[in-house]
């Protein structure tokens, strides 16, 4: 309380400073009301986190402390061992390691990219022109949110091998420019694009093609790079389903996904040390791209070209 | 001579057509990559599906050999079939409560997020971190389960808090339904990853010249919220509705159901799974037309 009682005290004799910044911008937030919001904060921080947490410390903790009863959830003794027989145990695969890599980011950051591409290509005409069918295809697109992937398995399985697409790249990427999932969130940003703004670009003399990739781009931008961490991660867990489009020998399975996903229990407990390290793993590679991408969803909206 | 001729009669019937059928004609150029998609991996499927719920047969190396049988595979699935229906009406009213908490919560937290502060980069990442875990990796699923366990524990076998408030006079359901609440708090704040996600995107949408606008007309925060943060915020409200009650459907356990009974056990069960996943869809797709045709009357759109 006395703690408390100093904080408060420093922080009114920092009001009174001429150059004192508040912790919240350009608000009259109480003292009380940041101690309030930011304990919220921290603790529904800890609850996000919490898995994370517990997730690390059984990566590093070596196999006697693995099983203790009851269970301990900080390490007491880290070891980096799980990892190392992480990598040991990959090194010893059918397939080289370098060839899931390979296959993974390929998969992963083409598939993306071009579902992004394609999506808001789609997206620009969906919502900001009428034309004979567009309503039938919005529709669609909610539709196909809902739809259940169990029953799709089995005809797209026969569409791939039809188009000849088995057990290549393409057989896990093409489905998935297909997805909805971004195209629905940047279609209603675009929604809220000013028509005026298009309209001022078509005077000028923009052609659409023109329209999209300098206007409407840039301002949806937030929603592109939030479409994309969401297409990205879906792309990266996607252990499962599409799997069944190609052999797990020939060598498209992500390693790393398949023995998260699961081998606690099949391999037997000498295996749990190295699931959490390999959960650790195909968690970060996500991190990272949002930490990356998340800066850009700070810093756009400002100065586009919404004032009228 | 020729050349000029024919380049100029090419540009004349595009420039002939009116504006309308231009902007179609583009429309349709920029929709052509993902129609192929769309065609081939949703209507196809669709389509086949339907075919499927209608049969009652077996896939013979990759020919669906069946024979048609009519409705008797939903009527089964309404009327003998134990766990079907009853596991379909817990999904709708699961998706009914945990929804609109979800919409909260994940509307609240992004606001928080959206304001300057120190170590934002930090807290965005840490509330990021549940649409990472929400893959299936086992390590997590026991850590969720063992802090989902002591939460609930905690606050749910307080019985005697529960014995007072109900004897105070509170109809048990109200109670019940609370407790309910409590003890998956964990599982509804958790998956409201997107939707912070796309409420953040959504307010860094929002043009900060309207704040400033009514900051020199001296609104306050509680004003400057309901007059411009919310309506401009409510396209992104029925996006998010409809991203919680998708993904609400898909983690409920009438689709393993399907999942299983097409999958595993005899493939003679595929067109009795097809007939459930189409009345699956109907219902998802119903309860989506209905919510959404009833927000989407409160939503405000710029120009």
């Amino acid at each position: 309380m006395n703690a408390i009682t100093k904080l408060y005290t420093w922080y009114m004799s920092r009001k009174k400073t001429k150059d004192f910044k508040p912790f919240v911008k350009k608000s009259k937030r109480s003292f009380w009301g940041n101690v309030i919001l930011g304990g919220f904060l921290l603790g529904l921080g800890f609850l996000f986190f919490f898995p994370v947490l517990y997730m690390l410390s059984q990566s590093l903790k070596p196999m006697n402390e693995m099983f203790i009863f009851p269970p301990k959830i900080l390490v007491q003794e880290p070891t980096l061992d799980n990892y190392r027989d992480f990598f040991n145990v990959l090194a010893n695969t059918v397939v080289p390691f370098t060839r899931y890599l390979f296959n993974s980011l390929l998969v992963v950051v083409v598939g993306s990219v071009l579902h992004i591409v394609v999506a808001s290509l789609c997206a620009y005409p969906l919502s900001k022109y009428k034309f004979p069918g567009s309503k039938i295809i919005n529709q669609l697109i909610v539709y196909s949110l809902m739809f259940n992937s169990a029953v799709t398995m089995i005809p797209n399985f026969l569409t791939i091998s039809k188009l000849g697409l088995l057990d290549t790249q393409a057989a896990i990427i093409i489905p998935g420019l297909a997805s909805t999932l971004g195209l629905y969130l940047m279609k209603n940003f675009m929604e809220q694009i000013p028509d005026s703004l298009l309209e001022a670009a078509q005077i000028d003399g923009a052609g659409y093609v023109r329209i999209h990739f300098r206007i409407v781009m840039p301002i949806v931008k937030p929603a592109l790079v939030t479409a994309f961490i969401l297409v990205f991660q879906s792309f990266w867990t996607n252990t499962g389903d599409k799997y069944i489009y190609t052999e797990a020998e020939k060598g498209f399975a992500y390693m790393v996904g398949q023995l998260s996903n699961g081998k606690v229990s099949g391999l037997g407990s000498s295996y749990a040390g190295i699931s959490a390290a390999s959960a650790v793993i195909m968690f970060a590679v996500p991190l990272v791209v949002f930490l990356i991408m998340q800066n850009n969803v700070v810093s756009t909206m400002a100065t586009s070209g919404m004032k009228e | 001579m020729k050349n000029k001729n024919a380049k100029a009669s090419k540009g004349l019937s595009y420039k002939r057509l009116s504006f309308e059928k231009k902007t179609a004609f583009w429309g349709v150029l920029f929709l052509l990559p993902w129609l192929f998609g769309l065609i081939f991996f949703f209507l196809k499927p669709l389509l086949m599906m339907v075919w499927y719920s209608l049969c009652s047969g077996e896939f013979v190396k990759g020919v669906y050999k069946g024979k048609f049988v009519g409705l008797d595979n939903f009527k089964y699935a309404l009327t003998v079939d134990a766990d079907f229906s009853r596991q379909l009406i817990t999904a709708v009213t699961e998706m009914l409560t945990n929804v609109p908490i979800q919409i909260f919560v994940s509307l609240f937290i992004a606001i928080l997020l959206n304001g300057e502060y120190k170590g934002r980069g930090f807290f965005r990442a840490i509330f990021f971190i549940p649409i990472i875990l929400a893959t299936g990796i086992t390590t997590v699923e026991l850590a969720e389960t063992a802090l989902n366990e002591q939460v609930s524990e905690s606050v749910v076998s307080a019985e005697w808090l529960i014995e007072l408030v109900q004897s105070s006079g509170i109809p048990t359901q109200l109670t019940s339904l609370i407790s309910g609440y409590i003890s998956n708090i964990f599982d509804v704040v958790t998956t409201a990853g997107v939707q912070i996600l796309i409420f953040l995107s959504g307010l860094q949408a929002i043009s900060p010249t309207l704040y400033e606008v009514a900051q020199l007309e001296g609104c306050s925060a509680f004003e400057t919220f309901c007059k411009i943060t919310l309506p401009m915020i409510s396209p992104m409200i029925v996006v998010c509705l409809v991203y919680s009650i998708a993904e609400s459907f898909a983690s409920a356990t009438v689709t393993e159901t399907i999942y299983d009974v097409t999958y595993a056990g005899q493939p003679a069960f595929y067109g009795y799974g097809a007939a459930m996943s189409m009345i699956y869809f109907v219902v998802a797709v119903g309860c989506i037309g209905i919510i959404v045709g009833i927000v989407s009357k409160g939503v405000f759109y710029y120009d």
